[in-house]
């Protein structure tokens, strides 16, 4: 299927694009207005009282931000959720605009927006049309030859079939996106009803619309069809209804793949429109474990050392210097000596948060469920948001294909770009490598393949990076299916070198097979291992709460 | 641990939407049928058609995952197949009357192929094969003198109506999917009647400069008028 392989690509470095161009809805919360007429500045309709965006980029591939979202507004509190966006229409004043006509930048990722909005249209020849000209040629030929004026006229037919596409103009859409999600927060296992409506809002007919719905990758669709060809009148609307069944995380919306054909098909336009819309299923993390390892600042990780805090460390006999305020007075009315109490100081955390997404963790315990990959993306985008919202500095680190990495920090635009980062870069992408897949249909393993010098050579270049990018007292949460012994060593070297390594690993192994077995004996093993030698490890099984398997190792640690 | 799923929508499978696939199949057949003048023709053509009919049929019931009834079906529909080509090359009394109705036939069979799909990878393929085969069929029509002059037009009309339905089929299945609950019918329709109004018009206008009285102009005008515009289409493609 390699056409359907292409479009997945398309769809990702498309998505990537409109993602980038759509992630200031939720980042700004304040209304900035368009100078460009041709961007109306009204903002969408909120449906039932919701949250409500309304994204569009404009002609000149420049983002503008018109929405109310705000950010402590539950989801849980509205029914639904709806985002719009309009596909900007590119058009010879493309370049220039871009250089001269710069909105008033609200945001610093402005420049990569830009950029990436002139990649968000692509136009294709089909060439379908092009046999017909030699249809054409062989009956001319053939009347020639049998002097068949009767042939000659089928040729003529034929000649006019290839003109078709010459006459006909190609497609310039202009489409808006609108989806409705309901309910936006809803529990494990819920039913959530997706209503994507696409909306001609050019004055052309479009003839032949394709619109491929980015459903979150990790949510099953259970009823309906997220795909629908159709055509459109000026002001034509085209509503998609279909189920998804609730998994617990937040799940984003991937951009809307729209396909344009004029009426003969000879042109085909592609674009991305990126209506973001979210669900959020028990999201939320009561906790993330940290090793009792930080700077020497404030914050709320709990550590071992006394001092000021909350929880009760020890009680010492009073020094010359400590404050009266820990001075144990009960104490002193009882027996009369002069004590003060410590407790356990509070620290904030530099954490990275390290993703493998080596092509061997692109793992699924079937074919149907999402793979290690994306549970470890979505784990890492809620721990990344608990410890964020904790105040601790926060990194972001990517082991595999492509290396990638975000140097810890914290505050809100940290966030955005942390948010960002993980849901846009190529490091991160969720389509799985074609190696991967051709390993598994051979069933061979593919830690064959990642075990030649030169991957090897890259992974540990990436980890060396990583180690000199980061300060020593920076902890690593390694997210990793543990699914060969390439995951537990590098669990193992950034724990050599002083990193204070954390593993969750969701459980993506199966007991249905013999193999399957085997790779959950190994798993264990390596979970095991990763133990004994003090490297606290969350198996996640990925049907359960993440939350609860955070709590179980924190008990655990204690 | 199998092959990993990019999304919980693995289960997409790009097979040719059955509207375009059924317009496409009907329109091969009237090609099929405007060619086929004596009586004998139409009965081995009727038959082939039952044939094609059961083979698109239960190749796509095959494809359903009702393996077993489906297979048996297509099987039986080629068997069909078989024996109207056997009838195709026995019964017209003509030899021109046999070749004419051959490549129909067996164009035909290829279509209802591609569209089941029988091979993902050769969908396109079958389908410029099967048009192909079809079109040859009135062109040898054309050839032998088998057909009147506005059957004939007809007939390559049809024939290449029938292949932009086929790869219409092929494209939009390929891109979003013929699943039952997918609304593809109105792009599907649109496509279809844009060609089959354009294939009215051209074969009223041909028809219509045809009675004008062509046969008075010399042939080599009619030729030399008719290869510029092939030439035309031709540096306008490139």
């Amino acid at each position: 299927m390699p056409l359907l392989d292409s479009l997945r690509r398309a769809v990702g470095r498309v998505g990537s694009a409109a993602g980038d161009a759509g992630e200031r809805t939720d980042g700004n919360a304040v209304t900035s207005t368009a100078t460009d007429g041709r961007t109306p500045a009204d903002g969408g309709t909120p449906v039932g009282g919701g949250r409500s965006a309304d994204a569009r980029v404009s002609a000149d591939g420049r983002a503008v931000t018109n929405g109310t979202a705000t950010a402590d507004e539950s989801p849980a509190t509205n029914g639904h959720d709806t985002v719009e966006s309009s596909v900007p229409t590119v058009d010879g004043r493309l370049d220039t605009d871009l250089d001269t006509d710069d909105p008033a930048s609200t945001d610093p990722a402005a420049g990569a927006t830009e950029a990436a909005t002139a990649d968000d249209r692509t136009i294709r020849t089909t060439g379908r049309w092009r046999g017909v000209v030699g249809v054409a040629l062989l009956a001319v030929a053939a009347g020639v030859l049998a002097k068949r004026p009767s042939l000659l006229l089928v040729g003529a037919v034929a000649v006019v079939f290839a003109a078709y596409p010459l006459v006909t103009t190609p497609p310039d859409p202009d489409l808006s996106v609108r989806r409705t999600v309901d309910p936006a927060s809803p529990d494990d296992g819920d039913p959530v009803t997706v209503r994507t409506t696409v909306r001609n809002e050019g004055d052309r007919t479009v003839f032949d619309l394709r619109i491929v719905d980015g459903t979150p990758p990790m949510l099953p669709v259970t009823g309906g069809s997220p795909r629908a060809a159709t055509a459109l009148r000026p002001g034509g609307e085209a509503t998609l209804e279909y189920e998804l069944r609730a998994r617990p995380g937040r799940h984003r919306f991937q951009p809307t793949t729209l396909l344009c054909r004029n009426v003969s098909g000879s042109v085909e336009v592609e674009t991305a429109v990126a209506a973001r819309t979210t669900i959020e299923c028990a999201a939320r993390l009561p906790s993330v474990p940290l090793r009792a390892r930080s700077r020497h600042r404030t914050g709320p990780l709990v550590t071992d050392e006394g001092g000021s805090g909350l929880e009760f460390h020890s009680v010492a006999e009073y020094e010359w210097g400590d404050p009266a305020s820990r001075i144990d007075w009960r104490r002193f009315a009882r027996t009369g000596e002069l004590t003060s109490i410590a407790f356990r100081t509070e620290r904030l955390a530099d954490v990275v948060l390290c993703v493998d997404v080596r092509p061997a963790a692109f793992r699924a315990s079937d074919a149907a469920e999402p793979h290690a990959v994306a549970h470890a993306v979505d784990a890492a985008d809620r721990i990344g948001d608990t410890l964020l919202e904790a105040n601790h500095r926060v990194g972001l680190a990517a082991i595999g294909r492509d290396g990638s990495l975000l140097a810890p920090g914290n505050g809100p635009e940290h966030a955005d770009r942390f948010r960002n980062r993980l849901m846009t870069d190529p490091a991160f992408s969720l389509t799985p490598p074609s190696s991967a897949r051709t390993d598994s249909v051979d069933g061979s393993d593919p830690s064959g393949r990642i075990d030649s010098p030169e991957n090897t050579d890259s992974v540990d270049g990436q980890l060396s990076r990583l180690r000199t990018r980061i300060g020593s007292n920076t902890q690593v949460i390694l997210l990793t299916p543990l699914c060969d012994e390439e995951a537990h060593r590098i669990a193992r070297r950034l724990d050599g070198e002083g990193a204070a390594v954390t593993v969750v690993s969701p459980d993506v192994t199966t007991d249905r097979t013999a193999g399957g077995r085997l790779a959950r004996l190994e798993r264990e093993h390596r979970l095991t291992d990763l133990r004994n030698a003090g490297v606290p490890a969350v198996d996640w099984d990925p049907t359960e709460p993440l939350g609860a398997a955070l709590s179980a190792i924190e008990r655990w640690e204690r | 641990m199998t092959d990993p799923a990019p999304s919980a929508t693995a289960d997409f499978r790009p097979l040719p939407t059955v509207l375009s696939g059924a317009i496409a199949l009907v329109a091969a057949a009237v090609a099929a049928g405007l060619i086929a003048e004596t009586a004998a023709q139409r009965t081995v053509l009727a038959v082939a058609l039952v044939g094609v009919a059961a083979v698109a049929v239960g190749g796509r019931l095959w494809r359903l995952d009702h393996a077993v009834f489906g297979v048996v079906m297509a099987l039986c529909g080629t068997l069909v197949v078989a024996v109207a080509v056997g009838e195709a090359l026995s019964r017209p009394e003509t030899v021109v009357g046999r070749l004419e109705l051959l490549p129909a036939v067996l164009g035909l069979w290829t279509l209802a192929a591609a569209l089941v799909p029988v091979r993902f990878g050769r969908r396109r393929l079958l389908v410029d094969a099967g048009a192909a085969l079809v079109f040859l069929a009135v062109v040898t029509s054309g050839v032998v003198r088998g057909a009147s002059t506005p059957a004939l037009v007809g007939a390559g009309a049809a024939t290449i109506l029938a292949w932009d339905a086929a790869e219409n089929a092929v494209s939009i299945g390929g891109q979003v999917g013929s699943d039952p609950g997918t609304a593809t019918a109105r792009a599907e329709l649109v496509h279809a009647g844009a060609g089959g109004g354009l294939a009215v018009g051209a074969v009223a206008a041909v028809l219509g400069v045809s009675r004008l009285g062509i046969d008075g102009l010399p042939f080599a005008a009619l030729l030399a008028l008719l290869v510029a515009g092939v030439a035309l289409a031709l540096v306008a493609h490139g």
